[in-house]
């Protein structure tokens, strides 16, 4: 009995120790791959700091809106927003962003806000074949956005739409499995908008530039 | 025999060991498996902020879905797990903005602010963590073109669920609260006194703002 268990717990240990090295080179070949081949999934939480200049500028060339801001967690109706995006074998990522914001306020003659974005994204991601840390993804696709301001004393809101072609490059650093940070340039190039309150109607177009730095999620 | 023995009994245990330490490095709960955090809090979820100035009426607001109008209650942080569960770490708030609006340029602001947290993580489980932090804010707000401001001190708290389904990697959910014990707003108003030019009069009165709600955020530690 002892000679049959010897060589089996032998056996075991040898195969125990065979697995764990099979295992060790197969995670380190997880990490040794970069940012865009290591993941199927991208989760991403974007415009978390950095620069950015957002316009919406009237079609009849009078004044707008614009604002600028610079720090954490721009303001706006284009804000700090989420995306999901699916990275194909090649690399290609397909996905989008979303932000939703409602703000209502708590006097008895407030205004309401709805803010919706959505923004579909197809794009390339990789890594740089010496420095497997480092990567990129460039982007592009179009950006819709949604606002719609109401009273609560009245029947008056404003209804607001806007398209714009997007685009961003960004580097990404990925120090661990799972995690990275990405940061770059964005702009959003105005295609067609409207602003409707009542029985008027305005055209404009939304555009923005900055360079901004959010956080990267692959699994 | 005694030495077959030996081998065999080691034989027999060291692959348990070989695997129970395997699992223990996968199924390390938050606060053991890395000591460093960077989170992301209350990036979305539900938020009432309010401002009350001496002498006027207090304002608030409710915060549906992302916070892009609410960005003071969105927060940047780092934080850093001592022994036993221990957190050490804070939150840092900056923002300028300025509005041009049909031309007219009333002028940027700038917040900026620190808010230090101590918190215990308590694990319940291989991916849930209950992570309780405390501690206070401190927010200071200037005008670019006046000397108008705030400032306010407000000790806070939050306690939130981490759910940890990958490495590296965490949601955040829960209450927060923030309350302004103490903290002043100025105004100012330029008075012309001579043709010469003016000087700036400035009005402080007690400011109270208060941020409650129920964050949803996300983390990554290493």
């Amino acid at each position: 009995m002892r000679k049959l268990l010897v060589p089996a717990c032998a056996a075991a240990l040898v195969a125990t120790a065979t697995d764990a090295r099979a295992q060790a080179p197969a995670e380190s070949a997880t990490e040794a791959q970069g940012f865009g081949e290591r993941a199927s999934t991208i989760f991403s939480v974007e415009s978390v700091f950095g620069y950015l200049t957002q316009s919406y500028d009237p079609n009849n060339g009078g004044g707008g809106l614009s604002f600028t801001h610079s720090g954490f967690f721009p303001t706006g109706f284009m804000g700090t927003r989420i995306g999901l995006h699916h990275v194909l074998p090649s690399g290609v990522t397909l996905g989008g962003l979303f932000g939703f914001a409602y703000e209502s306020g708590t006097g008895p003659d407030s205004s309401d806000l709805t803010a919706f974005n959505l923004g579909p994204r197809v794009g390339y991601a990789g890594a740089l074949p010496k420095a497997k840390m480092l990567g990129y993804w460039a982007r592009v696709g179009p950006s819709f956005q949604l606002i719609h301001v109401g009273n609560s004393r009245s029947s008056n809101s404003t209804d607001i739409w806007a398209l714009d072609l997007s685009l961003e490059a960004f580097f990404v650093w990925t120090p661990v499995e799972h995690f990275g940070v990405l940061a770059g340039p964005s702009f959003d190039i105005g295609i067609a908008g409207n602003a409707s309150s009542g029985n008027t109607s305005e055209g404009f177009k939304y555009a923005s530039s900055g360079i901004n730095a959010g956080l990267v999620f692959d699994f | 025999v005694r030495t077959r023995s030996i081998f065999a009994v080691f034989a027999l245990v060291a692959p348990l060991f070989v695997g129970a330490s395997a699992r223990a490095q996968e199924t390390l709960p938050f606060s053991e498996r890395a000591k460093n955090v960077i989170a992301l809090d209350n990036l979305g979820g539900f938020a009432h902020t309010s401002s009350s100035v001496e002498g006027s009426q207090a304002t608030g607001t409710n915060n549906i879905g992302l916070f892009p109008l609410a960005p003071l209650v969105s927060r940047f942080g780092y934080h850093r797990f001592l022994e036993g569960g221990l957190s050490i770490g804070g939150s840092l708030i900056y923002s300028h903005e300025s509005l041009n609006l049909g031309g007219l340029t009333p002028g940027g602001t700038t917040t900026f602010g620190i808010a230090p947290r101590i918190g215990y993580a308590i694990p319940a489980g291989t991916s849930t963590a209950f992570w309780l932090r405390a501690g206070f804010a401190y927010l200071h707000g200037s005008s670019d073109n006046s000397d108008s401001g705030f400032w306010q001190l407000a000790p806070g708290a939050e306690a939130y669920v981490v759910l940890t389904p990958f490495s590296h990697f965490g949601i955040t959910i829960g209450p927060f609260v923030e309350y302004g014990a103490v903290g002043k707003q100025s105004s100012c108003t330029t008075a012309f006194i001579n043709p010469g030019g003016g000087q700036s009069v400035c009005t402080a009165r007690d400011l109270h703002m208060f941020f409650v709600g129920l964050g949803v955020g996300v983390l990554a530690d290493f």
